[in-house]
């Protein structure tokens, strides 16, 4: 019989969560904010897109995306009040003029003709973007402070890496000519250009190595 | 992207093709078959032209859906915050992802019962009462309008897989007919919360969403009579949030409807 | 070629051609090889539309006697205009159950307003299969559904369509014993759906 009395340590032998992180409770909420900002201008631009994209696969798969991502920013506004902030929407904001005028440009294309520009700008710039600066995150902060963070953060990943896969198949499947590589190749040209002038997703420092590395708003906490 | 996109940039494949209101309106056949009395209007599998009529409004079902999903995308997207929250986007959203299912839906039971994208015509009403730039009297229209609409459709086709015993129809049909009901919930809410302060908006967008009722009930198209092929579907719209006096208005408006379409074939029959 | 009596003679509420119309009795004639010298009335009823549609095949004084909804030949997508392919199939159906009615292994069927929707149905794709054998495309699918719900979707009711499908039916007597031996449609709407069925919904 197991004896209850026993004390036994708090963390089991196996549980190597630690203290140090690399954000303070002001910079995960910012960095909160800035994702929900921009979950927020991606599920309204695939919407939108819905109706002006013909090939009935690729609406079907926006309607069920454009989901994906309204939730993924109601699960980070609802993290945002744990993190001090009672009014999600005032910490709900883009990183920096870069990322609005990056987010700007991404949801410009309309035309029936556009969907490969549509799509490129969606799976080939910001997801693989997004699932980059979610890791590094969730790689970074605390595993024992930040938790609730760490676990909304890898259901969202689970989400963005299944859409990002199928929204590529749809992507090769479009893309069949020198031309439609070349304005593939040309969106996402442009797109990138944009989204590093930004910094990444969440400014400057999204992956760690933004040109601020000063350490003011990446303070490590040591043990 | 612009804001408030017109149904004629909606954007389709070549398949499509879309459904010229004036051919129907001058078809001279409407006049006399008004004149001959050809049983039940109602969708039972006994009648010789049961797979037709059921194939057609499966297409019918199928384009709908689409523009359902068209509608709701739009309104993620239409307005800004304050017009719209966030929460209200959220269930756009959702319902997106709902439309989306339902047209995958559509399209396998199309195949199933032997029809195909395109074989017949798509009427775009649905989408064009999305147009409307207020979203109160959008989610009026769209979402306890039409949305209801769906409910009676679902709900006769679903009666129709029963009484032919076809198992796949009605199984198909019981879990659109269960999104559906939440989707007009989601109309009742926000027209709701939206106009909870502004009884005359409230009150045109009420007024909006009777005159798409009474569309959509043309001719006698749906209605509690045996002379509607689509038949009011009381118990899952109360489920949905109508109360008896708002399910008695649409059944009203059916029957003037009706009387509307008698009257005008009449005098061009 | 057929001896052809057409019902109206000329359309005047749908685009069809009269002209056309015999033209394609006579295609359909020949691709089945039916006897050219075949009497046929040929009735289109176009004040129905699609989709409205309806059809009987009777003999009346060693005539075949041809019903049909105008809707039977329609465009699906452009309203009162004509449909060869759809025109073709229901010609060919209609014209090779009239010669069935004619011989003699067909001798005691009812008329088609007494033959029971399954009957009916049966016998329509046995003379559907042989339209497709004699070069007339038609939409198999269609015909499955339409068949389903009048003969219930069943394994009995499968394995009789594909019976009829290979030709299995060549006498009345056989398609109405065919129907008898069918498990009733009542008794399938409370079932769940087979493994078959779910399969195929999502393929
Ligand atoms: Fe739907
Ligand atoms: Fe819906």
């Amino acid at each position: 019989m197991v004896d209850g009395r026993k004390p036994r340590p708090a963390f089991a032998p196996w549980d190597r969560r630690a203290l140090p992180g690399l954000f303070d409770v002001e910079e995960s909420a910012r960095r909160v904010g800035a994702y929900a900002w921009l979950e927020m201008r991606l599920f309204e631009a695939l919407g939108g897109w819905i109706a002006t994209v013909p090939e009935l696969d690729v609406k079907l798969v926006l309607g069920r995306h454009c989901f994906h991502h309204a939730w993924h920013a109601e699960q980070l506004q609802q993290r945002l009040p744990e993190l001090r902030e009672m009014n999600p929407a005032r910490l709900t904001l883009p990183a920096n003029d870069g990322i609005v005028a990056f987010a700007e440009a991404l949801i410009e294309p309309e035309a029936a003709e556009q969907t490969i520009e549509k799509l490129v700008g969606v799976f080939r710039v910001l997801l693989p973007r997004t699932i980059a600066a979610y890791t590094y995150h969730l790689n970074g902060t605390s595993t024992i402070t930040d938790a609730p963070t760490i676990r909304t953060l890898n259901f969202l990943l689970q989400d963005e890496f299944e859409d990002w896969r199928e929204g590529e198949m749809l992507l090769q499947s479009l893309i069949t000519t020198p031309e439609q590589i070349e304005r593939a190749s040309n969106r996402a040209k442009s797109l990138e250009s944009l989204i590093v002038a930004a910094g990444g997703i969440a400014g400057d420092g999204t992956l760690g190595q933004g040109t601020d590395e000063s350490g003011t708003k990446s303070e490590a906490v040591s043990q | 992207m612009k804001r408030f996109l017109p149904v004629e940039e909606l954007a389709r494949d070549e398949r499509f093709i879309r459904s010229n209101i004036a051919d129907g309106f001058s078809d001279p056949r409407n006049g006399r078959i008004q004149q001959r009395t050809i049983s039940t209007a109602r969708l039972q599998p006994d009648r010789a032209s049961a797979p037709d009529r059921a194939r057609s409004l499966m297409h019918g079902i199928f384009v709908g859906e689409i523009q359902a999903l068209e509608a709701a995308g739009r309104t993620t997207f239409d307005f800004d915050d304050t017009d719209a929250p966030f929460a209200l986007k959220l269930d756009m959203a959702r319902q997106c992802w709902d439309e989306s299912r339902h047209v995958e839906i559509s399209v396998k039971l199309g195949e199933h019962m032997g029809t195909e994208i395109g074989e017949y015509t798509e009427a775009t009403f649905l989408y064009e009462a999305a147009c409307v730039t207020d979203p109160a009297m959008r989610l009026a229209g769209v979402n306890r309008a039409l949305e209801g609409l769906a409910i009676d459709v679902f709900n006769t086709m679903k009666d129709f897989g029963e009484a032919s015993g076809d198992p796949i129809l009605k199984f198909c049909e019981d879990w659109m007919l269960a999104d559906e009901v939440t989707h007009v919930k989601m109309g009742s809410d926000w027209l709701r919360r939206l106009t909870e302060r502004d009884p005359e908006r409230r009150e045109r967008a009420l007024e909006f969403q009777r005159a798409v009722d009474k569309l959509f009930s043309l001719g006698g198209f749906r209605g509690e009579t045996d002379e509607s092929p689509i038949q009011i579907a009381r118990r899952f719209r109360e489920l949905a949030g109508f109360d008896t006096k708002e399910i008695d208005e649409i059944a009203g408006l059916a029957a003037d409807a009706l009387d509307d379409a008698r009257a005008l074939l009449g005098q061009t029959g | 070629m057929a001896n052809l009596l057409l019902i109206p003679e000329e359309f005047t509420l749908v685009l069809f051609e009269a002209s056309r119309m015999r033209e394609l009795v006579d295609e359909v004639i020949l691709a089945i090889d039916a006897p050219s010298d075949l009497e046929i009335t040929l009735e289109i009823d176009e004040e129905l539309a699609q989709p409205m549609t309806a059809s009987y095949v009777d003999v009346d004084d060693g005539r075949i006697a041809l019903w049909y909804s105008g809707g039977n030949f329609e465009d699906t997508k452009k309203a009162r205009v004509l449909d060869e392919e759809r025109a073709r199939r229901e010609l060919g159906v209609g014209i090779l159950r009239g010669m069935d009615r004619l011989s003699p292994e067909f001798a005691g069927a009812p008329r088609d307003n007494e033959l029971s929707d399954a009957q009916r149905l049966l016998w329509e794709v046995s003379a559907d299969a042989r339209c497709v054998r004699a070069g007339i495309p038609t939409r198999e699918d269609r015909l499955r559904y339409v068949y389903r719900l009048a003969c219930g979707f069943s394994d009995t009711a499968d394995a009789a369509y594909e019976k009829a499908w290979s030709g299995g039916f060549t006498t009345w007597q056989s398609i109405a014993d065919a129907v008898a031996n069918m498990v009733p449609t009542a008794e399938t709407t409370s079932r769940g759906i087979r493994r078959d069925d779910l399969r195929k919904i999502r393929e």
